[in-house]
């Protein structure tokens, strides 16, 4: 562990050389930034991780029912569990998507579900990302670069091995593929922001990497045309385009990253997609709230893991308290992503306060507001030692068509500066391994 | 019962030869309660650079409204892309008997209205006044939609050319002039303020050179069409082809294509009684 610690710049450099990256846009400018490891991992024991294990199966299990209802029968909002209005009014709701089952039925195949603990060890989910989640890739390349530069560290410890990532998304991706062609990720090419993690999961999976032009629907079949222009029939496609670039005959017809008339291919069962368009309604921010309800509709039973405490404006008596006590509460704008549109009351001077509270009166579909977790600070390696930072975890939910497997691992990612909570990549945090300690493991000895 | 034939004809030429072209079309009659598909015929051909035609080969399917689409792709270039849908349906008063979904009661981004919207709302049911042709069935629903279409009516001059097909419903009535799809988009707007379920429908009119948009609203378990453009309840003489929340959701033929080319379409509608 202590060599593990001290070759924090020797893992960098190795990440840097992989060329392990996380692209911004700011103020309309493309830059790449590496995307700092620390050596300190996050420790979870057996004990408590089979506890988040249990949780996380059961959210994403109601998620993948939610959706299916939602795009199919309906019941949960015929029997009032969801308010009608909040599902039709989500940007994450695309009314393409109705009455398309998918492929064997599962609608979030890859789900990455934020995660942060209290000072006193309680977990709470914090978000859920059925879209594109992406991170897998960090903690798998940062922990086989550990495990070179400190292979005793991993002798020591009884560490469940995360290296089986790519395994398990190929076998998701084979048992949703419909027709024995290609397994292919599909990226919206090298200036997005998580371009290594797509070409690196292509090759840790043997998919191809397909560019936006590599895939063509011809006769509601798509396939891949390589560089010689011979068409090679598709699958499967993981693909790392959002919805609304994904067929310009269907959403976006201005975008040139998308697949034309890959939705009526998908529609008729001639190819799956990773994951299905539209999920977007399920970890809308406003959803959210709903979710352990849906645990609770869908499969009988309480919800394991708890949601952070969550207010929604949209109902008046959670809309008076929410104005009522606003500098101590953290207010998202529901429609944004990737910490963008979350503001911290306390923050906000009277004048910016007072608007955001008028808006939240005008639109109160718009806002969730949460109380603020004080969650428990990560030691993290500095220059001069060791310091103490916001973490929050992203597990990686797998599912099939009858199984679902959470990852034991996960991306911690860290704040950069002493006093903030934002973690988000694209906010410039950092990241971590996860390691999960095997059965009657204790705790590594201090380091 | 009334039958009716109608032919749609399309052509697109290329000033110069596009390729790697994928089309989707929504120009065959849906089928609906109150309109039978007796015969529909789809022809969709390129033409290449020598001048010999290629006749495409089309895949059937539906969209998430049930609307009838035809696909393809030619990757060869061509400079001319035509389409022929005809056929014959037999039709009985329109209407629908259905559920409303509630996705027919949510704004669009083309369909939001503005203040003076909202206030038209309030002086036309001030106003109390409302004529159109025919006999009206009668109803709190239907009456409002009724006044609501002819307001709309009222209010618009029917001028081509002076909006877009991305001009929104708030921009249109500023405007105060527009064409079919601009009056359907108001009315929509209109009706789901009040809290109506309104969607956008489009077809082939009796008489009509152009395809035609018009507004399906639901009361006690039925859609009817109606129609702001020409101020009437649909009964006969309109071929449904389409709808979904506003006009993004049934354009009639969209394509994705290489080559740098500059557009000219030309296109011929006839519906007859037969």
């Amino acid at each position: 562990m202590y060599s593990l610690v001290e070759s924090r710049e020797a893992v960098n450099n190795w990440l840097e050389r992989y060329g392990v990256r996380f692209g911004i846009y700011k103020n309309g400018q493309f830059k790449e930034q590496l995307f700092p490891f620390d050596p300190i991992p996050r420790v979870i024991d057996h004990e408590e991780w089979t506890y988040l294990e249990k949780g996380l199966a059961q959210r994403v299990k109601a998620l993948n029912l939610f959706l299916a209802d939602v795009y199919g029968e309906k019941n949960i909002l015929k029997n009032n569990i969801v308010p009608k209005s909040f599902v039709y009014a989500s940007k994450g709701y695309l009314p393409q998507c109705e009455g398309i089952r998918p492929p064997r039925g599962v609608f979030a195949h890859i789900a990455g579900i934020d995660l942060v603990q209290a000072r006193d060890g309680k977990w709470f989910v914090l978000e859920d990302n059925l879209r594109i989640p992406s991170g897998a890739s960090y903690p798998l390349i940062a922990r086989t670069i550990s495990r070179k530069v400190s292979p005793e560290t991993f002798s020591a410890n009884h560490i469940e091995d995360n290296r089986n990532y790519p395994q398990l998304l190929k076998r998701i991706m084979d048992d949703m593929n419909v027709n024995g062609g290609l397994n292919v990720v599909f990226t919206p090419g090298r200036y997005n922001s998580a371009f290594f993690e797509h070409s690196y999961l292509a090759e840790r999976t043997g998919a191809v990497l397909a560019f936006p032009g590599d895939l063509v629907v011809e006769d509601n079949k798509v396939y891949y045309q390589g560089i010689f222009h011979e068409k090679t029939l598709v699958g499967a496609i993981y693909r790392r385009v959002s919805d609304e670039y994904l067929d310009p005959m269907f959403f976006d017809p201005e975008s040139l990253l998308g697949v034309p008339n890959l939705m009526q291919a998908y529609a008729a069962g001639n190819v799956a997609v990773l994951n299905s368009p539209g999920n977007g309604v399920a970890d809308d921010k406003g959803l959210y709230y709903f979710v352990p309800r849906m645990v609770e509709y869908y499969l009988g039973e309480k919800a394991i893991l708890q949601n952070a405490p969550t207010y929604l404006p949209y109902y008046e008596e959670d809309r008076e308290y929410v104005l009522a006590n606003a500098e101590k509460l953290v207010i998202k704008d529901v429609s944004e992503a990737g910490g963008y549109g979350v503001v911290f009351g306390r923050d906000l001077e009277r004048e910016r306060l007072e608007k955001l509270k008028e808006l939240i009166r005008s639109e109160p579909r718009r806002w969730i507001a949460q109380e603020v977790i004080n969650f428990k600070d990560l030691e993290t390696m500095e220059d001069h030692g060791v310091v103490y930072r916001k973490a929050d975890l992203r597990a990686f939910v797998l599912s099939c068509s009858d199984d679902t497997i959470v990852w034991k691992s996960g991306l911690t990612r860290f704040a950069r500066q002493a006093d903030s909570f934002v973690v988000n990549s694209s906010q410039g945090g950092g990241f971590k391994d996860t390691w999960v300690l095997r059965e009657h493991q204790s705790l590594p000895k201090s380091l | 019962m009334k039958q009716f034939f109608y032919r749609y004809e399309s052509n697109i030429d290329f000033s110069s030869p596009v390729f790697a072209h994928s089309w989707l079309l929504r120009c065959m009659p849906r089928q609906e309660p109150f309109q039978r598909v007796d015969r529909a015929l789809l022809r969709v051909s390129v033409a290449r650079e020598g001048g010999d035609e290629l006749i495409l080969p089309v895949s059937y399917g539906r969209d998430a409204f049930g609307n009838a689409v035809q696909t393809g792709y030619v990757s060869g270039a061509h400079r001319r892309f035509s389409i022929v849908s005809e056929g014959v349906v037999s039709q009985t008063p329109y209407r629908v008997c259905d559920t409303a979904h509630g996705m027919f009661l949510e704004h669009t981004a083309l369909t939001l209205p503005d203040g003076d919207m909202e206030r038209f709302i309030g002086e036309t049911f001030d106003r109390q006044e409302c004529a159109m042709e025919g006999e009206l069935p009668d109803g709190p629903v239907l009456k409002k939609a009724v006044s609501l279409c002819w307001a709309v009516h009222g209010r618009m001059s029917y001028v081509p050319g002076v909006t877009t097909v991305n001009t929104t419903a708030a921009q249109a009535f500023a405007l105060g002039r527009g064409v079919c799809q601009d009056y359907a988009h108001i009315l929509i707007a209109l009706l789901r303020f009040c809290g109506i379920p309104a969607r956008y429908a489009c077809g082939y009119l009796i008489g009509e050179g152009a395809t035609h948009a018009w507004v399906e609203f639901f009361d006690q378990g039925v859609w009817r069409g109606l129609d702001p453009t020409n101020n009437r309840l649909l009964c006969h003489g309109c071929i449904k082809v389409a709808h979904g929340r506003d006009s993004a959701d049934c354009p009639v033929n969209r394509g994705v294509f290489s080559g740098r080319a500059a557009q000219r379409n030309t296109l011929d509608i006839r519906v007859e009684e037969v």
